[in-house]
């Protein structure tokens, strides 16, 4: 074990030395990442759609009025009942329901804001609609009741607005491994045999699968550092997006235990991303070469996303966790709908490991082929 | 086997489909013999080097290693192996002089406090301690190789193989090691070496093995080879074996 950390050590330190490996591996996902972010959010922000809000025919007329006023272009109020709308937030149709008890003045006794919980417009729907905005509307009318109706904020049940959550961290997952360990996995065998340093690896005194067992190592340590550069510069800057795709309130509210669940996933994912790199790069007698094997690997382990959006509801088909490259988006999707079962993190965890071992016992036997090595 | 064989190879070959790249090979080089290793491209030189240190395996016959079968105790006979590539300095390009010695060191069980001891002491012997802590990557060949002969040596083997060392160094280095490699054999290192530099020869040793289309055509002294073809003149010998096939 000390030799095959040595060997990963050395793997790691010539990979952060590397200008190249460095760009693609840390500098891209810190920076270019928030950078299209931000870019995006600013493009959408002028192009809002527009915040569909359910409002009580108890509602006057004119307070409705000075509502839309209130954020000019943003808000649509439709009258329904709050059967209609709780019907309408459930699918998803709705964004809000602004309830209302009026005296026979039409003065609001009571006013009630239903959000669905991890809805995105949460805090703008309170911005526009608040106390002032209440008040501002009486005054006109020169009414100055004794206590002035609380707008009560209540939760309503949503369907939860995952979409682009799941397809961001979903994709980053697919690329970001692959991409961040592709460097240091086609330069730790394709990079040795062009550069002939595998000659001298070759000759030393150490089983030859502990040599490939050492430098999937170091390739799952530079991936696991590249992967976790990316999801924390793209969950880093959500909050300062007016769109955040992510709602971190809603990411907190999941629990510890799926998210450490789905940490661990990330892991035994990693693990078979760098055993496949690995043997790519075994596989092929050049850096160029070792390339061309990869680029497919990227649409397969896309696909797992593309396939996962095509599903409805909040649980998906079994088969789904069994198939190693996939299984991991399979679990995010059910941890943002909250259905997530213990035993489909089960048999993520065991089918991913058990493809992992499998291939790294297949990439140690191949590593000690001379026709692939010589 | 006697005490005193180092290095034996018993009927090796090794085929690569039809390709015989090496025939029924039998060698015995003995403790403390510094024997060159001749022959054209393609005689089979660095797969016989291949064989000897374990890189690939024969098709048939065997290959002894300080008395162990190489085949049964790879790693015990590898650690007692100094392998020196003049092509391939087989140094890592983004890690120091330094640190690329120590690296290798690690695998041969070398403390760390005497893997130092020795850069220190051998870079000096090889004017090289200005540069141990250049990256590989920035090294003129002369150092590269300077590195890479003491990475070769740094866990202290007794059998080294050396496969050109001498390829594109300058003059200067090239004299250089040459005196090392005396100055190893005198210290009781067995040494296989090759080379396509008939000097180089002449000057290091008076034992020759000569290889030809995978097939070894001599094995013994200079003298003696001079003797059986009445001349002097190594450089003709070998062209007359060349150009007339094996059988010559």
């Amino acid at each position: 074990m000390k030799l095959m950390w040595h060997i990963a050590k050395k793997e790691l330190m010539e990979q952060f030395r590397d200008k190249r490996t460095l760009w693609l591996s840390i500098l891209i996902p810190l920076l270019l990442i928030p950078g299209i972010f931000l870019l995006m959010d600013r493009m959408q922000s002028s192009d809002e759609p527009k915040i569909e809000i359910g409002v009580s025919s108890q509602v006057p007329a004119d307070l409705q009025t000075a509502i839309t006023k209130s954020a000019p272009g943003k808000l649509e109020l439709k009258t329904m009942s709050p059967e209609e709308a709780k019907k309408l937030m459930k699918q998803g149709d709705l964004t809000a329901y602004l309830g209302a008890e009026t005296d026979q003045s039409g003065i609001p006794k009571q006013w009630t804001l239903e959000i669905p919980d991890g809805s995105g417009y949460k805090t703008v729907l309170q911005s526009h609609i608040d106390q002032q905005l209440l008040q501002q509307y009486l005054a006109q009318k020169n009414i100055f009741p004794a206590e002035l109706p609380k707008l009560q904020i209540k939760p309503a049940e949503g369907a939860p607005n995952i979409f682009s959550g799941f397809y961001l961290i979903s994709i980053l997952i697919a690329i970001t491994p692959l991409s961040g360990g592709m460097m240091i996995a086609i330069d730790s065998i394709a990079g040795e045999k062009e550069r002939r340093t595998i000659v001298s690896l070759l000759g030393l005194p150490i089983p030859t699968w502990k040599l490939w067992v050492g430098k999937w190592i170091g390739v799952t340590g530079m991936i696991m550092v590249t992967t976790l550069i990316s999801l924390g510069s793209v969950l880093g800057i959500q909050p300062y997006l007016t769109h955040p795709a992510v709602q971190l309130d809603q990411l907190a509210s999941i629990g510890t235990a799926p998210l450490v669940g789905f940490a661990l996933c990330i892991l035994f994912y990693v693990l078979v991303i760098s055993a496949l790199l690995l043997i790519m790069s075994t596989f092929a007698r050049s850096f160029k070469e070792a390339q061309n094997y990869i680029s497919p690997l990227m649409f397969v382990a896309m696909a797992g996303t593309f396939i996962i959006m095509q599903q409805s509801g909040s649980q998906l088909p079994n088969y789904l966790f069994w198939i190693p490259l996939w299984n991991v988006h399979a679990v995010l999707y059910e941890i943002l709908h909250q259905s997530v079962g213990l035993m489909d993190i089960v048999i993520t965890f065991a089918s991913c490991s058990a493809l992992s071992l499998a291939l790294v016992a297949y990439g140690a036997f191949l590593f000690q082929k001379p026709k692939h090595m010589l | 086997m006697s005490q005193n064989v180092a290095i034996q190879t018993i009927g090796l070959s090794k085929h690569y489909g039809s390709t015989k790249a090496l025939q029924n090979m039998d060698i015995s080089i003995h403790s403390g013999e510094l024997i060159a290793l001749l022959g054209e491209n393609g005689a089979g030189k660095s797969t016989l080097f291949q064989l000897l240190t374990g890189l690939i395996t024969p098709t048939t016959g065997s290959i002894k290693i300080g008395g162990q079968d190489l085949s049964q105790n790879p790693i015990a006979c590898k650690k007692q192996i100094g392998l020196l590539f003049g092509n391939d300095s087989g140094l890592y390009h983004r890690l120091t002089a330094y640190e690329n010695i120590l690296y290798f060191a690690k695998f041969y069980d070398v403390p760390d406090a005497v893997a130092r001891k020795r850069i220190d002491e051998w870079a000096e012997q090889l004017l090289l301690t200005s540069h141990l802590h250049k990256k590989a990557g920035e090294l003129s060949k002369g150092n590269l190789q300077k590195t890479a002969i003491l990475r070769t040596l740094i866990h202290n083997p007794d059998y080294l193989f050396f496969d050109e060392p001498t390829t594109g160094l300058d003059i200067a280095a090239s004299l250089a090691f040459q005196d090392l490699v005396k100055s190893l054999q005198q210290s009781g290192k067995t040494i296989l070496f090759s080379t396509h530099i008939l000097e180089e020869v002449t000057h290091l040793t008076d034992k020759i093995i000569t290889l030809s289309q995978g097939k070894m055509i001599y094995n013994g002294t200079i003298p003696n080879l001079y003797q059986e073809f009445q001349t002097d003149n190594l450089r003709d010998i070998l062209r007359n074996w060349i150009q007339g096939g094996v059988s010559s």
